[in-house]
């Protein structure tokens, strides 16, 4: 491998930081959460004892749950109000040509295409992965805020049958979220074979210029302009 | 013959003739001349009241009453009749006194006298001197002038006996008269029985009676009870002295076992000694062994042996008796069951103590008492399901522990199974019959409040009103003998898990949900619920079944007094959720079928139940496609 590769700055160190905190939280919340969900299985018994018994688990829930909450209330400032931030949600925006690039997406993914749909700064399946886990955070913190106020009593103004749909929602939500991650994200970023072990931008920030260019090539376009054409095909 | 010897014999004849005449008419002469004379003469002097005579240095009064005289038997005879060898003409009459002789007119009628105890004692001590008395008239005062030699002060003491007032004298037990007699002790009983005929009878079939024929002197008769002469009435006033007089003596009743003395002398220490009634110890050793056929006490016929003993103790103890022929422990007793206990066997026998005052009935002994039969395997106890069940366990209960820090009152056996009413539990007039454990539990001075709140409860109701046999009632939940305080960590009830348990013996049994129509899933529900699950991570403030359902007084939420009515969950629901409104509750708590109860949530779950698995199926099959072609690729 060349050693001096040119690369560009993909992720600023603000957004590292928060990736890092995003998914030590997530696991750590998914670890204690799911661990309660299958608590007549035996790892699930072990798992509330390394946390501490059932109370110790509730009090590293509710810790990691705050840690996220308040990543996500920064993250709704920076992306709001950062320039960096501003320009990221724009990218990650969905456009109508995703959706048009989605089935000559699956197809080439199938090997029925040839032709690998050209991307901006993020994929389609990068562009789910963020709104997934949007969402799932959104609806994760709503339904765990009602339940953890139900303890409290305030929320006692909540019907019991929403109380009942909101535990069901939490918990479902819940593993629905790890299925994503690690069946998604991680293969994507770690498993994937030319990726494997591991896709360091999450520590580096940096991605390479041929990565961009085969990886995201309108946005690679768009720094060094169309000029430079790459494809070995 | 020579004519000189005939007259010879003839003079002598005539002379002998003559003679004979001159004698009978020279006696007969001097006979009135003598009787009219000396018996005159002899009052000349002796009618004198101040007349005395000197005997032997001491002046003797002379005088004789001629008016009684006269009017006495012997008025017809003459004083040198009876007073014979003296010279009235000299004085003193004669030298030395010459005893009165009865014998040489009456002797015939002496001759009993002679054979019997009065031979020594001379015929005037009885019938007097001048004014002699016919045995007639002397039969009449006979018992006074038996007193007058027989002035001893046991005999004296005839005079304030029963015999006494009813005129029964000396000669009714003696004979009197001249055949008066000793009465040895053998023969009292006959002599008493001639008019107690039915008591000698059934003192001759005493053992007292069968011990003194057997030649033991030592072995008492009538008098040896009732006293000789100072007979009172006919109850025995003095009776534990009678018969504590031998029974208390250690010579004669040695050793230390039944019947010995120091058997006895526990009678003293009794209830039955020491508190009295109309003057007498409340229960004397009569009242228990009888009287006249007092029995030896291994005796079939003793009125204290195990048989007869409820009718013994029961002629004072009536309705204790009632209650105990009835109980369980009294039917054993008359089947015939030689471990059945009896009276005694609880009681003691001779030192029979107060239930109320004594140390032997306080409420730990008499656990003591009890276990001493009912102890484990000794004497086998089961339950209503037949299983074996321990007693002793008795011990570790909080009632006991309770009893040793001095609360007395703590129940202890006789609190719930009664004392002599006991009964086995499937005696419907028993106190631990299934239906009748709460009124037991919850009487006076026990558990009466939580027997309110389970008055009127759905599991009084379907016990009592629907014979349900398996709703539960106390014991169900709080054991049996080993009943423990809820706080206690190995009470069922002290943990929420246990409690869950508990209730969920009949409420998650299938047998029972089919048979009593129960709501189904309880115990799911609740297990899947967070309040469950909480409980089975070993929360301890988490609500369990009897947070919200309460605990005696459960009834069903149709029941506007139930703390699961909807009225009232947002109070129960506000113990630990404060501001809970009646708005919260629009859905079941338990819920076991989400389709009907919460549709929104049976969708919901469905809802993700397909996301899960399409999610995982999409995933693994993009994945794999993925990988497939750039590991081609990568090659």
């Amino acid at each position: 491998m060349k050693t001096q590769e040119e690369y560009v700055i993909r992720f600023n160190l603000s957004e590292r930081i928060q990736h890092v905190i995003l998914f030590v939280s997530l696991i750590m919340l998914l670890i204690t959460g799911l661990s309660l969900t299958y608590y007549d299985s035996w790892l699930g018994r072990m798992m509330i004892e390394i946390e501490g018994g059932l109370q110790g688990r509730g009090r590293l829930h509710n810790l990691f749950a705050f840690i996220l909450i308040a990543l996500c209330v920064y993250h709704a400032f920076y992306i709001t109000f950062s320039d960096k931030g501003h320009k990221e949600i724009s990218h990650l925006k969905f456009r109508k040509k995703d959706f048009k690039k989605l089935i000559p997406g699956l197809k080439f993914s199938m090997g029925l295409n040839t032709n690998k749909p050209s991307s901006g700064r993020y994929n389609i399946s990068q562009k789910f992965q963020y709104w997934g886990v949007v969402l799932g955070c959104a609806v994760m913190i709503v339904t765990g805020l009602i339940l953890l106020l139900k303890v409290w009593g305030i929320a006692m103004i909540v019907p019991k049958w929403l109380w009942d749909i909101t535990g069901v929602v939490h918990s479902n939500e819940g593993i629905l979220i790890f299925i994503v991650l690690f069946l998604w994200h991680i293969y994507d970023v770690h498993l994937s074979p030319k990726i494997f072990p591991m896709n360091k931008v999450w520590l580096t920030g940096k991605i390479s210029k041929q990565e961009l260019q085969s990886e995201h090539p309108e946005e690679y376009e768009e720094i060094y302009g169309k000029e430079f054409v790459s494809d070995k095909q | 013959m020579k004519p000189g010897y005939k007259f010879l014999r003839n003079i002598l004849f005539g002379l002998l003739v003559t003679g004979t005449v001159v004698f009978i008419s020279l006696f007969a002469a001097g006979y009135v001349k003598l009787s009219a004379q000396n018996t005159e003469a002899c009052f000349a002097c002796h009618e004198d009241p101040d007349l005395t005579a000197d005997r032997n240095g001491k002046k003797v009064s002379m005088y004789v009453n001629p008016a009684a005289y006269k009017k006495s038997v012997h008025s017809m005879a003459e004083c040198v009749d009876c007073h014979t060898g003296y010279n009235p003409d000299e004085l003193p009459h004669s030298k030395t006194p010459v005893k009165v002789d009865c014998k040489s007119c009456h002797q015939e009628s002496l001759k009993g006298i002679e054979a019997g105890v009065h031979k020594q004692v001379n015929c005037y001590d009885c019938h007097t001197k001048h004014d002699v008395a016919p045995g007639k008239e002397i039969r009449v005062n006979q018992t006074q002038n038996c007193q007058k030699c027989h002035n001893t002060k046991g005999i004296q003491q005839y005079k304030t006996s029963i015999h006494a007032k009813k005129n029964v004298g000396c000669e009714g037990c003696h004979l009197g008269g001249h055949s008066s007699k000793k009465i040895s002790k053998n023969e009292v009983a006959a002599t008493c029985g001639k008019c107690h005929g039915s008591h000698e009878k059934n003192f001759n079939n005493s053992v007292h009676q069968t011990v003194l024929q057997s030649g033991n002197q030592n072995a008492p008769t009538c008098t040896d009870c009732h006293g000789s002469h100072q007979i009172l009435t006919s109850k025995m006033t003095i009776e534990s002295q009678s018969c504590l007089k031998c029974h208390l003596d250690e010579k004669l009743f040695p050793g230390e076992g039944r019947g010995s003395a120091k058997f006895v002398a526990d009678y003293k220490t009794s209830v039955h000694a020491s508190i009295e009634k109309g003057g007498k110890e409340a229960a004397g050793c009569s009242d228990c062994h009888g009287d006249h056929m007092i029995q030896d006490p291994n005796n079939p016929q003793a009125s204290t042996i195990r048989a007869k003993m409820l009718e013994t103790c029961g002629k004072c103890h009536q309705q204790e008796v009632e209650h105990f022929k009835k109980s369980q422990h009294g039917t054993e007793l008359m089947k015939g069951n030689f471990k059945a206990p009896t009276c005694a066997s609880c009681h003691g026998e001779h030192n029979i103590k107060s239930v109320v005052s004594s140390k032997e009935f306080t409420k730990l002994n008499q656990v003591e008492l009890c276990l001493s039969c009912h102890v484990d395997q000794k004497l086998p106890h089961k339950n209503y399901k037949g299983e074996e069940v321990l007693i002793s366990n008795y011990k570790d209960s909080y009632h006991y522990r309770a009893l040793q820090e001095g609360k007395l009152n703590a129940a202890t056996c006789s609190d719930c199974h009664g004392a002599h009413e006991m009964k086995k539990f499937d005696d419907p007039e028993a106190q631990i019959y299934k239906k009748n454990i709460a009124k037991t539990c919850g009487q006076s001075d026990c558990h009466t409040k939580q027997l309110g709140d389970y008055n009127g409860s759905i599991h009084e109701q379907s016990l009592l009103d629907k014979n349900n046999p398996d709703a539960p009632t106390c014991n169900t939940c709080h054991g049996n003998h080993q009943i423990l305080k809820k706080d206690e960590s190995e009470s069922r009830i002290a943990s929420s898990k246990g409690l869950v348990q508990l209730c969920s013996d009949c409420h998650n049994s299938v047998e029972m949900t089919e048979k009593y129509d129960l709501p189904t899933g309880r115990t799911e529900s609740y297990l899947e619920s967070f309040h469950g699950l909480a409980v089975r991570g070993g929360s301890k403030v988490a609500a369990n079944c009897e947070s919200c359902h309460g605990n005696h007084n459960i009834r069903p939420s149709t029941d506007s007094l139930s703390t699961i009515s909807k009225k009232n969950l947002p109070e129960t629901c506000g113990k630990c959720h404060p501001g809970a409104v009646t708005a919260f509750f629009n859905t079941p708590i338990h819920i076991v079928k989400p389709e009907e109860e919460n549709p929104w949530m049976y969708w919901v779950t469905n809802f993700y139940i397909f996301m899960i698995i399409a999610v995982i199926g999409g995933m693994v099959l993009h994945n794999v496609v993925d990988f497939s072609k750039k590991f081609k690729k990568k090659k």
